[in-house]
C-alpha cells in the first residue's frame, strides 16, 4: 500500500471574493501534493484556531498549479466551519490533509462533457484544465442565477466550449447545465458534480444514451481517508446487490451505473 | 522509560489502543505510520453476518462532539477471519476482536469462531446505541450484561473484556455485572445516546434519528464514570470518551484505568494516536514519571 502524505500546514497565498459568496483560496503545497493530485480529489481542511470544531471540511480541489506548488479552492461558506475557513486572512496557515479520493479518469475519451452544478462547477475547473490536454472538453455550469456565476473566465481559458445556464434565465440557456447541452453531438465521457437532483438527471442521461458518465458525489464525512465508514453512498455491483460504499476513500467520483442516487 | 501494561494477561507495548469503529481494521491507518507501534488495535465492531450499516447521513458535528449511527456495517466474522486478522497479524498489532451480537447464542458463536485465531483479546460489545434488539438497547440492564459475559466466558480462552455502555442508571451495577459475568476486564464508556435536528429541513439529521455521542463533549462523563467503575470492581479498566492529547490518557490512567482507547480523535487526525502516545511519553518524563504503571489508579483524593 501506498504511503499517504501526513497532514500538513498550507499558507494562504491570497483570498478573494467568488460569485455567490464564495470564497476563492489560493495555498501553497507541497510537491508531493501536487505530484499525486488528479481531477476530482479533495483536501480535509482543520478549520483553524477552533478545536471545537472536531470534523475536518471537505472541499474539491478547484485548480492546480503545479509549476508554483498553488492549489486554489472554492469555498461556500455553509456554516461555522466553512464561515472560519472563508475568513482566514492571507498569510496564516491551515492544515491540510490530501489529496484525498479517487478523481475522475478520461480513459482516452476524446470529446467529454464537463457538468457542474452551482458550487460543484469548482472541480469541473480543474478537469477542463487537466483533461483539455488530450480532450475537447465542454463545459456545461448551472447557476440558479446570474450573480452566482464564478471564475467564467478560467473556465472560457481552460475549456474548449463553455456553456453558461442559469435556473432563472438572467444569463446564459435558460434551464439546467444538462438541457443547455440538448444540441451539442454526443461525447465520449461525462464527468458531473452537483445537486442530487442533477446528478440523477445526468445520471439517467448517460445510462439512456448508454454513455461512459462519472459523478462525484458528496456526503457528511467523518475522517476523509476511509476508517469511520460515515460518508456512505449506496452502490450497486453486477450481480444487483446492494452495498454501500465510502465517498471519501471509494469516491467521490463513481460510475454513472453503479452508484444509487 | 517503561511504557508496557499488562491488561488482563496481555503484555501492551503502550496503554494506548484505538477504539473500535474508528479505525476499521487498521489498513487505512498503516498508510500514515506503522499500526505496530500501537499498544494494540481495537478493530471494527464484528458481527456473525456481514451487515450493511444505516441509511446515510451516518454522523454530524456537535459542539466539541461528534453523533454517529454507523450501525455496525462490517463484512462479518468469517471475513474478518479470512481477511482481515492476518494482515493485522502480519503488521504486528496487537489484536482486540470487538464483537456484536443480538442474542445471546450470537455472541457465544462469535466468541467460539474467534477462539482459535490468533487474537489477543476480545471485547464483547453489549452496547452500540445504534442498533436496536427489540426495540431497547441490548445491553442496558445488568442481568443481559452478566449473561453476555457468562456465554461469552463459556465459548472461549481468551482473555474477555465488556465494553459498557453510559446509557445506563449506574455504571458501577454494569462494571459489577460484568465481572460476576467472569469478564476479565471492562471498558468504557460507549457513546451517549444523541441527537441533532436540521432547523431548515425540521427533519433529524441522521438518517437513523439518533445516533452516538463521543468526543471532548462527553469526557468529564467518561473520567466519571471510569473512576466509579474502577473503585467498584477489582478487574482491569480501559477507559475512553473524548481523549484528544496524552493529558487526556493521563487522566484516565490517573483515574484508574489500565489503558485507555482513542476514538474520536482518529477521525480528525489519522495520525492522532501515534501524536498522543508521544505525548504521554513527554509527559511521564517532564513528570519524572519511570514507569507509566505508576500512573494507574494513582489519584489522590483527599
Amino acid at each position: 500500500m501506498s504511503n499517504a502524505l501526513p497532514p500538513f500546514s498550507a499558507k494562504l497565498l491570497s483570498s478573494r471574493p467568488l460569485g455567490g459568496g464564495m470564497r476563492e483560496l489560493c495555498l501553497e503545497v507541497p510537491d508531493e501534493f501536487c505530484r499525486a493530485s488528479r481531477p476530482g480529489m479533495f483536501v480535509h481542511l482543520k478549520v483553524p484556531d477552533a478545536p471545537q470544531h472536531l470534523l475536518r471540511r471537505p472541499i474539491s480541489i478547484m485548480d492546480l498549479e503545479p509549476e508554483d506548488n498553488l492549489l486554489v479552492l472554492g469555498v461556500q461558506p455553509k456554516g461555522e466551519g466553512t464561515r472560519l475557513i472563508c475568513s482566514m486572512q492571507e498569510g496564516g496557515c491551515i492544515e491540510m490533509l490530501g489529496p484525498l479520493g479517487n478523481g475522475f479518469s478520461l480513459n482516452g475519451a476524446k470529446t467529454v462533457w464537463a457538468i457542474g452544478g452551482g458550487v460543484g462547477a469548482a472541480p469541473m475547473l480543474y478537469a477542463c484544465r487537466e483533461f483539455s490536454k488530450s480532450a475537447r472538453v465542454t463545459a456545461s455550469l448551472g447557476f440558479r442565477t446570474r450573480d452566482m456565476i464564478f471564475s467564467e473566465r478560467d473556465f472560457h481559458e481552460s475549456a474548449f466550449r463553455l456553456v453558461i445556464a442559469t435556473d432563472d434565465g438572467t444569463a446564459g440557456f435558460h434551464g439546467n447545465a444538462l438541457a443547455a447541452l440538448s444540441s451539442h453531438p454526443l461525447p465520449d465521457l461525462i464527468i458531473a458534480c452537483g445537486p442530487t437532483p442533477m446528478l440523477k438527471a445526468v445520471q439517467e442521461f448517460a445510462l439512456g444514451h448508454n454513455l461512459h458518465c462519472q459523478l462525484s458525489l458528496e456526503q457528511r464525512m467523518g475522517c476523509g481517508y476511509g476508517a469511520c465508514l460515515t460518508c456512505s453512498c449506496r452502490t450497486m455491483s453486477r450481480d444487483g446487490e446492494e452495498h454501500y460504499a465510502r465517498v471519501c476513500a471509494d469516491g467521490p467520483v463513481f460510475d454513472a451505473g453503479k452508484v444509487v442516487l | 522509560m517503561k511504557l508496557s501494561v499488562n491488561l488482563c494477561g496481555v503484555e501492551l507495548k503502550n496503554p494506548i489502543i484505538p477504539a473500535s469503529g474508528t479505525f476499521g481494521f487498521g489498513r487505512e491507518f498503516s498508510r500514515y505510520y506503522d499500526i505496530s507501534r500501537l499498544g494494540a488495535v481495537a478493530t471494527k465492531g464484528i458481527t456473525p453476518l456481514p451487515r450493511l450499516g444505516n441509511p446515510p447521513a451516518r454522523i454530524t458535528e456537535t459542539p466539541s462532539g461528534i453523533l454517529n449511527a454507523v450501525g455496525l456495517q462490517n463484512p462479518g466474522v468469517d471475513a474478518f477471519i479470512e481477511e482481515e486478522l492476518p494482515w493485522l497479524i502480519q503488521q504486528g498489532a496487537t489484536v482486540i476482536a470487538n464483537v456484536s451480537g443480538n442474542s445471546m447464542d450470537e455472541y457465544a458463536e462469535l466468541a467460539e469462531a474467534l477462539d482459535s485465531t490468533d487474537i489477543a483479546l476480545l471485547e464483547v460489545n453489549v452496547s452500540c446505541p445504534n442498533i436496536h434488539a427489540g426495540g431497547c438497547v441490548f445491553g442496558s440492564d445488568p442481568e443481559t450484561i452478566r449473561d453476555v459475559a457468562k456465554a461469552v466466558r463459556a465459548a472461549t480462552r481468551k482473555p474477555v473484556l465488556v465494553k459498557l455502555s453510559p446509557n445506563v442508571a449506574d455504571i458501577t451495577e454494569a462494571a459489577k455485572a460484568a465481572e460476576e459475568g467472569g469478564a476479565d476486564g471492562i471498558s468504557l464508556i460507549n457513546t451517549l445516546t444523541g441527537m441533532a435536528i436540521d432547523l431548515k429541513t425540521r427533519r433529524p439529521v441522521l438518517a437513523n434519528v439518533t445516533g452516538g455521542l463521543s468526543g471532548p463533549a462527553v469526557r468529564p462523563v467518561a473520567l466519571r464514570m471510569c473512576y466509579q467503575a474502577a473503585q467498584a470492581v477489582s478487574i482491569p479498566v480501559v477507559g475512553m470518551g473524548g481523549i484528544m492529547t496524552g493529558e487526556d490518557a493521563a487522566a484516565f490512567l490517573l483515574a484508574g484505568c489500565t489503558a485507555v482507547q482513542v476514538g474520536t480523535a482518529n477521525l480528525s487526525d489519522p495520525m492522532a494516536c501515534i501524536r498522543i502516545l508521544e505525548e504521554l511519553e513527554h509527559y511521564c518524563s517532564q513528570n519524572g514519571i519511570a514507569d507509566v504503571n505508576e500512573l494507574i489508579g494513582g489519584l489522590i483524593v483527599e
